[in-house]
């Protein structure tokens, strides 16, 4: 029976700030490993069953430790602590920030009509993927952490387009970059689902600004946490 | 039309287990909107297709790799016979040049990646598509880009190695952001908040009906 780690949250009421982004002292300090023990059968059972082949070849370690993956990325442990609720946790963080600026777009009265609809639908995600997140964490019994004080600057309307598909694009090769260190089955499933979103959104932005739509080319590139955490320093408030 | 879309115009002549696997995940995602969340599983799958494996390397990444190539097979031949038989408007002509380049990079990585594996990539079907106007064609474009989201992220909890893990996400990606394009060109809501991932026990259901009757 698989049994997964799971990095305890951050302190509850810590706000991640920009400073202690940077300092890292974010989540892990506050230390120890929570171990959660999750069936992987439990929420995709008849998957897991069904996907029992009949002969125990070399894949019957079909545990998910099993799975070959790739080790957790050192930045996202440092700021959101170890395991799959480290990565979690960078992801809601994420997402709080998306969500935030498409609330704050959506009521600056830069946008009308079908542009306004499509900023509106995308915000509308985002706040429904930091729902998604903080409840996975709860079933998983690691803390969620706050949503991180943001500051965005909202100029013309097509500079504030262009600032959402680099944001999205950031999510999207952030997800991806987490996708190949994710042990547990239920993040991954989420992680996927929310990734593919994220470039939905990625896309459709590009084709109001007249970018490709897909800047990697046929591929789309992964984003380390290093870099990722870098690119979001402009938008979170220093304290 | 009701959001569904009929793409039992779209006929796959092959007698691979994956063509038929194909075949029924158009069907479920006509049904379904392509729908619901599970993972590939490797009993549908005859012994003797194309699964060699080398000593190591994972079966049901390669079981996984040959139905991706199928898909992505499909998604080539349907663009670049759309270019060459469909009337497109300009901007869907500039649509399906950049997605169809894309999807053939696709089968070139995974022919790549079933080589690293072990394997030999499975046979092309014989694909036959239903060409008529432009908003046809964009409407079985998003069709297919969808199956293909669906069908990776259905799949993705199942790899077991690494290199496969990595390609299927990255070639994802692209799938969804083909999607969006599409979905803009369409005028039609870009992305529900969590992109469905193929219900493969629905699939293998729907599977056993064409294995049967061929």
């Amino acid at each position: 029976m698989p049994r997964m780690d799971f990095g305890e949250g951050t302190e509850r009421g810590e706000h991640l700030t920009r400073a202690r982004l940077l300092r890292g002292t974010v989540g892990g300090v506050a230390g120890g490993l929570l171990a959660v023990g999750i069936a992987a059968c439990g929420g995709g059972g008849e998957t897991d069953t069904a996907a029992e082949p009949a002969e125990p070849t070399e894949t019957s370690a079909a545990t998910d430790f099993g799975k070959e993956r790739d080790p957790f990325d050192p930045d996202v442990e440092e700021a959101f602590g170890p395991g799959d609720a480290g990565i979690a946790n960078y992801a809601l963080t994420l997402e709080y920030l998306e969500a935030e600026f498409y609330r704050q777009v959506v009521a600056s009265n830069l946008f009308e009509g079908p542009q306004l609809a499509l900023l509106r639908e995308i915000g509308a995600n985002e706040q429904q993927h930091v729902r998604a997140i903080k409840s996975l964490l709860k079933d998983v019994g690691a803390k969620a952490v706050d949503a991180p004080e943001t500051a965005f600057e909202l100029g013309r309307a097509e500079d504030v387009l262009i600032l959402a598909a680099d944001i999205e694009n950031l999510g999207a090769a952030a997800y991806l970059g987490q996708a190949t260190r994710v042990r547990n089955p239920d993040v991954l499933k989420l992680a996927l689902s929310i990734h593919t979103t994220e470039g939905a959104h990625a896309a459709a932005l590009a084709t109001l600004i007249d970018r490709t739509i897909t800047p990697d080319g046929s591929i789309a590139a992964p984003a380390s946490g290093k870099e990722v955490l870098k690119s979001v320093e402009p938008f979170l408030v220093k304290s | 039309m009701g959001g569904r879309i009929d793409m039992s115009g779209v006929a796959i002549e092959g007698m691979s287990r994956s063509a038929f696997m194909l075949r029924a995940a158009l069907g479920v995602g006509t049904l379904a909107g392509v729908g619901a969340v599970q993972s590939f599983v490797s009993t549908a799958f005859a012994q003797d297709e194309v699964v060699s494996v080398r000593p190591g390397g994972s079966r049901v990444d390669l079981e996984i790799l040959q139905f991706a190539l199928t898909l992505e097979l499909l998604e080539a031949e349907y663009y670049e016979r759309a270019l060459a038989e469909a009337t497109l408007s300009e901007s869907s002509r500039e649509l399906a040049q950049l997605i169809g380049e894309n999807e053939r990079q696709h089968v070139e990585k995974l022919k790549t990646v079933i080589d690293v594996l072990g394997g030999k990539p499975t046979k092309p079907p014989k694909f036959k598509f239903p060409f008529s106007d432009d908003a046809a064609f964009l409407e079985l474009a998003e069709a297919l880009e969808d199956t293909g989201v669906g069908a990776y992220n259905g799949a993705a909890p199942s790899v077991e190695s690494l290199p496969v893990l990595a390609a299927a996400g990255g070639i994802v990606q692209v799938e969804a952001r083909h999607a969006a394009a599409v979905k803009m060109a369409r005028g039609v809501s870009v992305t529900p908040a969590f992109s469905k991932a193929l219900d493969m026990d629905e699939v293998f259901e729907a599977a056993g009906k064409y294995i049967k009757g061929s």
